[in-house]
């Protein structure tokens, strides 16, 4: 029997060339319904965003069959720019679908009518009066997510799809993201929701699936949550401090970002990062390797003040593996990336080989940096970055959108540096990577540090992690976490 | 005394206002007047608070404009353009000098300080199609983007050991190769991925919202093109 009254999918397929993305993919969702659907990388979730949305087969060519129907009406064949009135998409990269320079013009941009209630409407209905004058970049990323929907809003669709929205959110503006979504479903919108892990909106969503293997299921997930138990200590307990900031004070332009930082980090420990967006994290970090120089203060790596040494010439002692890794890959094989930096430094490739092998990438080294998946990825830029032997690895972010399979890749990889006695900083959100893999944490918050000791400590006192806005831990939130 | 300036012009008025700044320098036959085009321009973005931000984003380029004062102070001789018998003449590659940077400081000026929805706006009110306006819009917001993906390249290259900035001039050009590769496929990827956020918003800038013109943006037109005026005539009848 037809479902009237709702977004209806049935026996979805999709495959490119003879490779199958999506098989049988069946769902229906209701108006007002929040509906998530989860899975690891590769699992389809994007390609099933983009078959809603038409951005399969109208721009990306793709083979689909099946049906999409919204209120008994087909819409598979229906172009892009058709299907959007009724099926709004939020694209994973959501910044790029902001065209404005401040929020209000962005919005007056998908204005239809002179009418200028709509546009106070608009503000109103999604709480972003006070934002109405800020300039996008000044947003916070959930903030940004918002001003997206607010703007598909304009055109009243009846669906709204969503890839991966809290991929690269902090916990406040998962927050924000959350909310965004329960308004959503007030004016009777519904919502699907892709992701690997949406942790943070679980209180939000209604119905949960879980996309695998070509199939959906419904959620029967163990949850993984680390232990107190299964906790791996290996406190470093020496005094032998391999960096440290001394009273260091930066800004970019007018104001300081970073006030009166004074920390000590030991060698061989694992030393994590956490804070919300724009409170210096990834600015701290950038000291270490000698990228920024502090504006009062003084940074010693080493025994060397960075303000003496270019990057180039710390890059010998301090390695950095920044977030997005494929954005910054010159090379066309595995091999001739690793080497590049060995190059630069020693010009020869002794270490190249060592370093594949410690990645498991070895068998890839003729392979073409781009074709390999997320989690490769990221194992090659840290192959890079040990091919270089390093001391002090720093990690920015390394846990932003990875399923969890990559974190486990990544957490095996920390546990390998600090086997071999390498000092590394983790740069997070994620409070139970941290928990597992971190031997003290610093909380930043507004440029200072907020706390700093022990992880277990900091992350099971409910009243810090609310005032310093991180994330909880899973085992101590009290929340159903179905996406560790 | 500072005067704080609250001046909202007319998309029109700033287009009306750039194409003419922009001109004057190519207009300008003497040092001179360059140097009244440059100091105007300069005093203007005092005036409106932007100069810091504007010259602190033409960093970068200082050197190349540092670098036209010997080429056309040695090269004119054999330019292809003109025919001269200069020889070596450092006024005239001061004066050119001049003129690079007051292009690109009106330049530059323009792209940081007109934002994409105004030059939509003004191409609407000029009668030309929406969708002109929103690729010239998306273009310039384009640039910033190509900006801050080439600084996080850059990062992370020099940590990974890359010296940029070390060697003869033909080995630094090369350091920068490998800083190309990765920006040109990021610039394509966000092309690509900008035609297809551009196709998932379906009305965008359909409203055609036109404001007359007011007394003082009608006031700064006119001004303009009394300035185009009297610099040609300076130039082409008092200067020889």
């Amino acid at each position: 029997m037809e479902a009237v009254g709702c977004l209806e999918v049935r026996n979805l397929n999709c495959r490119f060339d003879s490779k199958w993305i999506l098989r049988s993919v069946s769902f229906e969702i209701k108006p007002g319904e929040a509906l998530a659907i989860i899975g690891p990388s590769a699992s389809g979730k994007t390609t099933l965003a983009y078959c809603l949305s038409g951005i399969i087969p109208n721009r990306i060519p793709g083979e689909v069959s099946g049906s999409v129907r919204v209120d008994g009406e087909e819409f598979l064949g229906k172009p892009i720019r058709e299907r959007t009135k009724t099926i709004s998409i939020v694209l994973q990269n959501y910044e790029l679908q902001i065209f404005g320079l401040t929020v209000e013009e962005d919005l007056e941009l998908s204005i239809k009518d002179n009418d200028e209630s709509t546009l106070e409407w608009i503000l109103r209905f999604f709480e972003l009066e006070k934002y109405r004058d800020y300039y996008v970049h000044e947003l916070s990323g959930g903030l940004k997510h918002r001003l997206v929907i607010a703007s598909a809003i304009l055109s009243d669709p009846k669906y709204i799809v969503m890839d991966d929205p809290v991929a690269n959110l902090d916990w406040k503006s998962k927050k924000t993201t959350a909310r965004t979504i329960e308004l959503l479903k007030e004016r009777g919108k519904g919502v699907v929701i892709l992701g690997r892990r949406l942790k943070g909106l679980e209180k939000v969503i209604d119905r949960w699936i879980y996309l695998a293997q070509d199939c959906l299921e419904n959620v029967n997930q163990k949850l993984n949550h680390p232990t107190v138990e299964n906790r791996k200590t290996m406190l470093n307990t020496t005094e032998d401090f391999i960096i440290e900031f001394r009273n260091v004070y930066y800004k970019y332009s007018r104001e300081y970002v970073l006030k009166n930082i004074s920390l000590r980090i030991r060698k061989g420990e694992v030393y994590a990062v956490m804070g919300p967006n724009g409170s210096g994290k990834t600015t701290l970090m950038k000291h270490v390797n000698g990228l920024l120089k502090p504006f009062r203060g003084s940074v010693i790596v080493k025994d060397m003040d960075t303000k003496k040494y270019s990057p180039a010439e710390m890059s010998r002692y301090v390695g950095m593996v920044f977030q997005d890794p494929e954005k910054y890959f010159v090379s066309e094989t595995v091999w001739d990336e690793v080497a590049f930096g060995v190059r630069n430094l020693i010009g020869s490739e002794e270490n190249v080989e060592e370093a594949l092998r410690m990645v498991n990438l070895l068998d890839k080294k003729k392979s073409s940096p781009y074709s390999l998946s997320m989690g490769e990825k990221l194992r090659l830029y840290i192959a890079c970055v040990l091919a270089m032997s390093p001391e002090i690895v720093i990690l920015d972010e390394p846990t932003t959108g990875q399923d969890e399979e990559t974190l486990k890749q990544i957490k095996d990889a920390i546990e390998k540096l600090k086997d071999m006695g390498r000092t590394v900083i983790v740069v997070t959100h994620d409070s139970d990577f941290v928990f597992s893999v971190a031997d003290r944490l610093t909380i930043l918050k507004d440029g200072t540090i907020y706390a700093e000791g022990n992880p277990l400590q900091l992350l099971s006192n409910p009243s810090l992690i609310e005032e310093a806005e991180i994330e909880p831990l899973s085992i101590l939130s009290g929340e159903k976490c179905l996406s560790r | 005394m500072f005067i704080k300036i609250k001046l909202e012009l007319d998309p029109r008025t700033k287009i009306t206002l750039f194409i003419t700044w922009f001109s004057l320098p190519f207009f300008c036959k003497d040092i001179y007047s360059l140097l009244t085009v440059l100091i105007s321009t300069v005093l203007v973005l005092i005036l409106l608070r932007s100069a810091t931000l504007v010259f602190r984003k033409m960093k970068i380029i200082v050197p190349l404009i540092l670098l036209a004062w010997p080429l056309w102070t040695f090269l004119s001789q054999w330019s292809l353009f003109h025919t001269s018998t200069r020889g070596v003449d450092p006024i005239f590659g001061l004066f050119m000098m001049l003129r690079l940077l007051s292009i690109i400081t009106i330049s530059t000026a323009f792209i940081l300080l007109v934002r994409p929805t105004e030059i939509i706006r003004s191409v609407i009110s000029l009668k030309l199609p929406s969708s002109l306006g929103v690729i010239v819009a998306l273009a310039f917001r384009n640039l910033y983007i190509i900006a801050e993906d080439y600084k996080s390249i850059k990062e992370a290259h020099i940590s990974r050991g890359l010296e940029l900035d070390k060697g003869s001039l033909i080995r630094r050009i090369k350091n920068y190769i490998p800083l190309l590769i990765p920006l040109i496929i990021k610039s394509i990827d966000n092309a690509e991925k900008l035609v297809l956020a551009l196709e998932l918003r379906p009305n965008i800038m359909t409203r055609r919202k036109i404001k007359p013109l007011r007394f003082y943006d009608i006031l700064i037109m006119v001004g303009c093109i009394l300035v185009v005026i009297s610099v040609i005539y300076y130039s082409f009848y008092m200067v020889r």
